[in-house]
């Protein structure tokens, strides 16, 4: 590999870039794009479409899907399901049991990573692999529309394993990123920085290290991950290792330290790039470090989630990425992909009308015995809702937990953006805290005060009276009285955005909350535990308000200090 | 409530003809823009779109009245202007990337055409000559951007 080739002079597009520009426009863009204009026409369809393919299913049979012609007949036919509900189903899935849940056979078991509770495995069947993927690539047309080179370079994409374990029926599970690298074509690969067998590394510190490894030669021009923490995790990566991935990329060597557990095939075929390290010495001269800004400059654009509670980390952005756009990565989860973004602005995306069907409860109707279910063309601006998915994956009315907002509407259809889990919330005199509000009043806090965080969970703490233990991973700058700052100023900021918190604390129902300063590198033990547990690493969320009363139980706290 | 509402092509070419951006377009030009916009209809009290969100489509009143509030950093709400029929707002937003500037909210029963940035665009890219009609009022848009600045600057 040569060194980087800078400046924007045309490149002519090689026949595989047109042929798949061509392909995706044709395969899924223009589908999604007419569907936008009615989107009961669209989503009746996808429903109808979903009872006929699985009418001779168990369930099916169960809930006479035969017999649905409308929205309104499978309501009438198939009740609200959460994971419990359909669990029988899936056991019996996973033991190889055949046509219980949908027609056709899954390929895997997407295991979901939820911040809470036991993993859950979601049937991928080749119809719904289509369906997830069809958002897929209606995002990746878009982007590729609106950066015309990034396909001039290279694409930086790590994904997750997808073989975790063998189900009792003999399928893989894990987690469906990694299944469609694998199964990518050929020449669709060669767009891609990392190899396939990079989501078998269980180690972060070697996952880092072998994605810069394979990613530092190459003129990158797009990074997709999708937590934004990944995005500055790998850039301090690439800083503290600098010194290290010059001399690899020189060589053509990969660092000893990092072998273990590897396979074989993540450590062989480098070659020595002179021209490329002399490249990246010169960086490391001028500036003493690398950054992802400097030595990968044709980059165009980055790819994260930026909704629920991302935003502290999507700060910390332009410091090692410059003023690069950052367009959201889409409202998804493994039970399906919920909204496809096609601007970098906000962290909305537009209705995957045409992958699957839909329903929303509006957010204070959620407990009712009977709450309303609407269709994506019945949305409200600006209300917050529940969402139910109906999927080729077995999933009908599945309550997924998630609370969208309607932001915009694209044609006739809503733009939503994830606001938080349904179950982000705390409750202990009253103040019914969620996410959202914790994390909206960091943000204010770190906004207005300049207070140096990297990482926060709020978490609740009985005693008399009960209150709120903020854990936190700092900055070195921040001293004792700063920390003293700080509680104080989340502790009003919540005040400012929950009225019920404010009363409780002024009625001292609520005690002064406390911040826990933790030991560097806490929340990257955290990540790493998950990750051992089975989480796909690109996955993993560390809650910003946590409902585990032991959540802090275990972690090595450096410094107290209370509000009050 | 914010449903959808059955598009008058003809109202709304004449609409857009007020917006700025669109003024200087032709009436073939801004009938076909008009065909592509869909119409809404949002209740007294509805917030139509908020400051800091993504931003999608142009809006213009078709009829009805609506507040343009703006939050300042220090989290002031401040009301800045009042739109009603022929008024807009995210006219940049179908050339610029950025969130909603604003807080928009109907004070009465307000219906909005409203025009998808990514419409826009492909017409942009259909038909250059829009592009050209574009430029003196992107050059008018900085010269009052200018102006501003000097105003400040000397007050």
């Amino acid at each position: 590999m040569s060194a980087v080739v800078t400046g924007r002079e045309k490149v002519r597009k090689s026949p595989i870039q047109r042929l798949l520009r061509t392909w995706l426009r044709f395969s899924a863009a223009n589908k999604f794009d007419d569907a936008t204009w009615d989107p009961r026409a669209a989503q009746e369809e996808k429903l109808l479409e979903l009872m006929e393919r699985n009418a001779g299913s168990d369930y099916g049979k169960e809930h006479g899907f035969d017999r649905v012609r409308s929205i309104e007949d499978y309501r009438a036919a198939v009740p609200p399901n959460t994971y419990e509900t359909l669990e029988p189903y899936i056991e019996r899935t996973l033991r190889a049991e055949k046509n219980v849940l949908t027609a056709d056979d899954p390929l895997m078991f997407a295991t979901t990573s939820g911040t809470t509770g036991s993993a859950k495995y979601i049937p991928v069947t080749p119809s719904y692999l289509h369906e997830y993927s069809h958002g897929v690539h209606v995002h990746t047309y878009r982007m590729f529309t609106d950066f015309p080179d990034l396909l001039d370079g290279k694409l930086l994409v790590p994904s997750s394993n997808d073989v975790e374990g063998e189900s009792e029926g003999g399928l893989p599970y894990g987690a469906i990123s990694g299944y469609l690298t694998k199964t990518q074509p050929k020449p669709i690969k060669r767009f891609y920085a990392l190899p396939y067998e990079l989501c078998k590394v269980k180690n972060v510190e070697s996952k880092y290290y072998l994605m810069l490894r394979n990613a530092v030669p190459a003129d990158i021009r797009l990074i997709v991950m999708p937590n934004p923490s990944s995005l500055t995790l790998l850039a301090e990566k690439m800083s503290v290792l600098a010194d290290e991935l010059v001399y690899d990329v020189r060589n053509g060597t990969v660092n000893d330290a990092y072998h273990e557990g590897v396979p074989e095939i993540l450590l062989k075929g480098f070659s020595p790039d002179p021209d490329r390290a002399d490249e990246l010495e010169r960086v490391l001269k001028r500036s003493g470090t690398l950054t992802p800004r400097e030595i990968w400059p044709n980059l165009r654009l980055l790819s994260c989630w930026k909704g629920g509670t991302m935003p502290l980390y999507l700060r910390k952005l332009p410091d090692v990425y410059g003023d690069l756009p950052v367009r959201d990565l889409g409202y998804m989860a493994s039970e399906g992909r919920g909204a496809t973004p096609l601007v970098n602005s906000g962290a909305a995306g537009v209705l995957n009308v045409t992958s699957h069907f839909f329903e929303f409860v509006p957010e204070g109707e959620r407990d009712d015995p009977n709450p309303t279910f609407l269709t994506a063309d019945e949305l409200e601006s600006n209300r917050e809702y529940f969402i139910y998915f109906t999927t080729s994956a077995g999933l009908y009315r599945y309550d997924i937990n998630d609370v969208v907002r309607v932001v915009d509407f694209y044609r006739q259809t809503p733009v939503v953006q994830f606001v938080r889990k349904g179950q982000g919330m705390t409750n202990i005199t009253g103040e019914k805290l969620t996410e959202s509000q914790v994390t909206g009043a960091l943000v204010d806090t770190v906004d207005s005060g300049g207070f140096d965080v990297q990482h926060f969970t709020a978490s609740v703490e009985w005693g008399e009276p009960p209150r709120y233990a903020f854990y936190a991973e700092l900055g070195e700058s921040m001293a004792r009285e700063r920390i003293a700052e700080l509680v104080g100023a989340i502790d009003r900021a919540l005040s400012a955005r929950n009225i019920e918190y404010e009363a409780k604390r002024d009625s001292q129902r609520l005690g002064p909350p406390v911040l826990r300063r933790v030991a560097p590198g806490t929340y990257q033990a955290l990540r790493q535990k998950r990750v051992a547990e089975g989480a796909p690493e690109a996955q993993v969320k560390i809650p910003q308000l946590s409902t585990d009363m032991e959540f802090g139980a275990n972690l090595e706290v450096l410094e107290e200090v209370s509000a009050e | 409530m914010s449903p959808a509402t059955v598009a008058d092509p003809a109202a709304i070419t004449e609409v857009f003809a007020r917006v700025p951006l669109l003024a200087r377009l032709s009436d073939r030009q801004r009938s076909r823009m008009a065909q592509l916009a869909t119409t809404r209809l949002y209740d007294e009290g509805s917030i139509i779109v908020k400051q800091g969100d993504t931003s999608m489509a142009l809006y213009v009143v078709l009829s009805g009245r609506a507040r343009i509030d703006r939050e300042s950093e220090a989290g002031k709400s401040v009301q800045v202007d009042e739109v009603e029929h022929g008024g807009f707002f995210g006219e940049m937003g179908l050339i610029e990337d950025m969130p909603r500037a604003a807080t928009v909210t109907a004070e009465e029963p307000t219906e909005c055409a409203l025009l998808a940035k990514w419409d826009f665009q492909n017409e942009l890219r259909t038909d250059p000559d829009i592009a050209l009609a574009l430029l003196p009022v992107l050059g008018a848009r900085i010269r009052e951007l200018d102006d501003q600045l000097v105003r400040l600057h000397h007050s």
